[in-house]
């Protein structure tokens, strides 16, 4: 298929940003429908965290150098997300755009979970509760040498269910590393169910709080709120502590039929559900 | 052993600042003269060992070597997963390195043994496992791991050691083993605190004119296979000797060396038995009731008829002798 990168990055007003994330969501759907794989939903659910990172001017990347020392690090600990992450890091031009067609396909690098093997990606993911000490590992480090890159973490509320996502934020507070941030995609939902039909993981701000960070929440799919986190992030504002953003989402955003639906955590609609899904994401009838 | 890490550790760590010693809070007043001297090179993780494992992960993403120093049981098991992805999938150069190898910590019960260890470790892709047998090869692998890439995994005792190397004569690191002994008749093939255990049974295998050869495996994955081999080249019979249990660990590795290369050759693998050890008692006790003592290994071998090829007590008359 032809592909066209993402409505110009340039002012990034919040119309341009509002437009990449509708586009984020149509490749998503067309990548993970041509692969007949993918988390959908989960996917969903964290398009305008991505876009405002990436494109919100608040995160430091070069693609022509994705090993850049001094760049800001993105660690996807939720990484069934792999699916919304890909189509922005070519966008930016990491890797081609057409590479957006093999996702999950034979011999593909792009795989279900990313890899570090991928340009621009930092950290080998898939399990969950791995991402966040990594990046104390890294944001610890980073203090060592004196660097002021910033370590971004991703991470699923039902994966705040691992109790080493709680070593690590231990970790993070005691020894200060407010160059990291946690963002937590708070969809309330997990593989099968709402957390809170099964193991509730609220009150979820309290927690961290409890552990020793600064936390705002925000609605995570309203763009300025979140630009205002990630530059609050970066702020040398005299906090000491790392800060989780607690980014209240709904799972398969965009798909009226999938929002808020366990069943579509891994689903991939065919037939009338994707003509709808399709119509709804303003994409034309038919690929 | 420990000490003897320790000190190797603080003397390169003295001239190399990306060197860093991670501890969760488990061995930590071991590490005091290292953590005083060197303190931005010293990170106490707390009990908290997948997080330990992840940070140090992170460390090496930053450029850093991490030796995470730890209860071999509690570097192995409960954070496997982040050995294996966080460690390994990214093949980063953090070095897994404990005490308390097989039964070490014997009265702590089985909670603090690592008996199965070895078999883990040696699945992963990229990793290296170490098993040195006294302080000169314990101390001269830290020196090798600081400058190899790449994931490793130390199992070292808290004992303090016997010796079985000239200080100062550390064996080739790059070999992965070392014939300390040869032998006509037997190959006493160790690996850890059993390489002394092989060089006793050798001695007294020789008051009943069995002549047996004796090979230190140090470093058990890779499995140096062909070194293996070429030792292996004149005997019929091979006795594995292991802290670990006799599947999975040394014992596994030198079936496959063989079979891979077709090599037949009667094996007989001494270990730990495939039990939880719930009897109190220090390691030479545990020793003696697992069969790892050394009349008990000497008398074993004496009655071993089994296996292919000529049995190795009738060739030298022996089973009349033991049994008179």
């Amino acid at each position: 298929m032809t592909y066209e990168h993402s409505p110009a990055p340039g002012g990034q007003s919040i119309e341009r940003l509002e437009s990449k994330a509708l586009w984020l969501r149509q490749r998503i759907l067309e990548m993970a429908c041509r692969a007949g794989v993918g988390h959908i939903a989960s996917s969903f659910s964290s398009v305008e965290i991505l876009v405002s990172l990436y494109f919100g001017g608040s995160f430091r990347c070069d693609p022509s150098n994705p090993n850049a020392p001094g760049r800001d690090r993105f660690i996807l600990s939720k990484a069934q997300a792999a699916l919304a992450l890909y189509p922005v890091l070519a966008d930016l031009g990491f890797f081609p755009l057409q590479e957006l067609d093999t996702f999950c396909l034979n011999g593909s690098r792009l795989g279900g979970h990313a890899e570090n093997s991928t340009p621009g990606v930092d950290v080998f993911s898939g399990s969950l509760g791995h991402g966040l000490s990594l990046g104390c590992g890294i944001a610890y480090g980073a203090r060592l040498d004196g660097d002021s890159y910033h370590v971004f973490v991703l991470l699923g509320d039902g994966e705040c269910h691992e109790g080493s996502v709680w070593e690590s934020a231990l970790f993070a507070s005691h020894h200060r590393l407010s160059g990291l941030t946690a963002v937590i995609d708070n969809n309330e939902l997990s593989a099968c169910d709402r957390l809170d039909n099964y193991l509730s993981i609220e009150p979820l701000r309290q927690k961290w709080l409890a552990f020793g960070w600064d936390v705002l929440t925000v609605d995570g799919h309203d763009i300025p709120a979140l630009l205002a986190a990630y530059r609050r992030a970066r702020e040398e504002d005299g906090s000491v502590r790392p800060l989780a953003i607690i980014a209240r989402t709904i799972k398969g955003k965009g798909v009226g039929f999938m929002e808020g639906r366990p069943e579509w955590h891994y689903r991939v609609p065919a037939g009338g559900e994707l003509a709808i899904a399709r119509r709804e994401l303003r994409m034309k009838a038919e690929p | 052993m420990r000490a003897a890490f320790l000190q190797a550790l603080l003397e390169e760590a003295r001239n190399d600042a990306w060197i860093m010693l991670v501890n969760p809070d488990t061995v930590g007043y071991h590490c005091q003269t290292f953590q005083r001297e060197l303190p931005a090179q010293y990170l106490n993780t707390g009990v908290a060992e997948q997080n330990a494992v992840g940070v140090s992960a992170g460390l090496a993403l930053t450029g850093r070597r991490p030796f995470l120093f730890n209860i071999l049981a509690f570097n192995a098991f409960r954070c496997f997963e982040q050995v294996r992805l966080d460690v390994c999938a990214m093949n980063l150069g953090v070095v897994l390195v404990g005490v308390g190898a097989g039964i070490d910590y014997g009265a702590f019960g089985p909670s603090h043994h690592a008996m199965e260890d070895v078999a883990l470790m040696r699945s992963l892709p990229g990793m290296t496992v170490w098993s040195p047998a006294d302080d000169t090869v314990a101390s001269a692998l830290i020196r090798h791991c600081v400058h190899v890439c790449g994931p490793a995994y130390i199992r070292l005792y808290r004992t303090e050691g016997h010796t079985v190397y000239a200080a100062g004569a550390p064996p080739d690191m790059g070999e992965g083993l070392a014939v300390l002994r040869q032998g006509r008749d037997l190959l006493l093939t160790a690996t850890g605190s059993m390489v002394r255990r092989a060089k006793e049974v050798a001695a007294a295998l020789s008051a009943y004119s069995v002549d047996a050869g004796v090979v230190d495996v140090f470093r058990l994955h890779p499995f140096p296979g062909r070194r293996f081999v070429e030792a292996a080249a004149s005997v019929s019979h091979i006795a594995t000797l292991e802290e670990h249990f006799a599947s999975g660990g040394l014992g596994s590795a030198v079936l496959e060396a063989l079979a891979d290369q077709g090599i037949p050759r009667h094996v007989r693998r001494f270990g730990l038995p495939e039990r939880f050890s719930r009897v109190c008692g220090d390691r030479e006790y545990l020793h003696g009731e697992n069969g790892l003592d050394t009349a008990t290994l000497v008398s074993r071998l004496l009655e071993d008829h089994a296996g292919v090829g000529r049995p190795l007590l009738d060739r030298h008359g022996l089973h009349q002798r033991a049994s008179q």
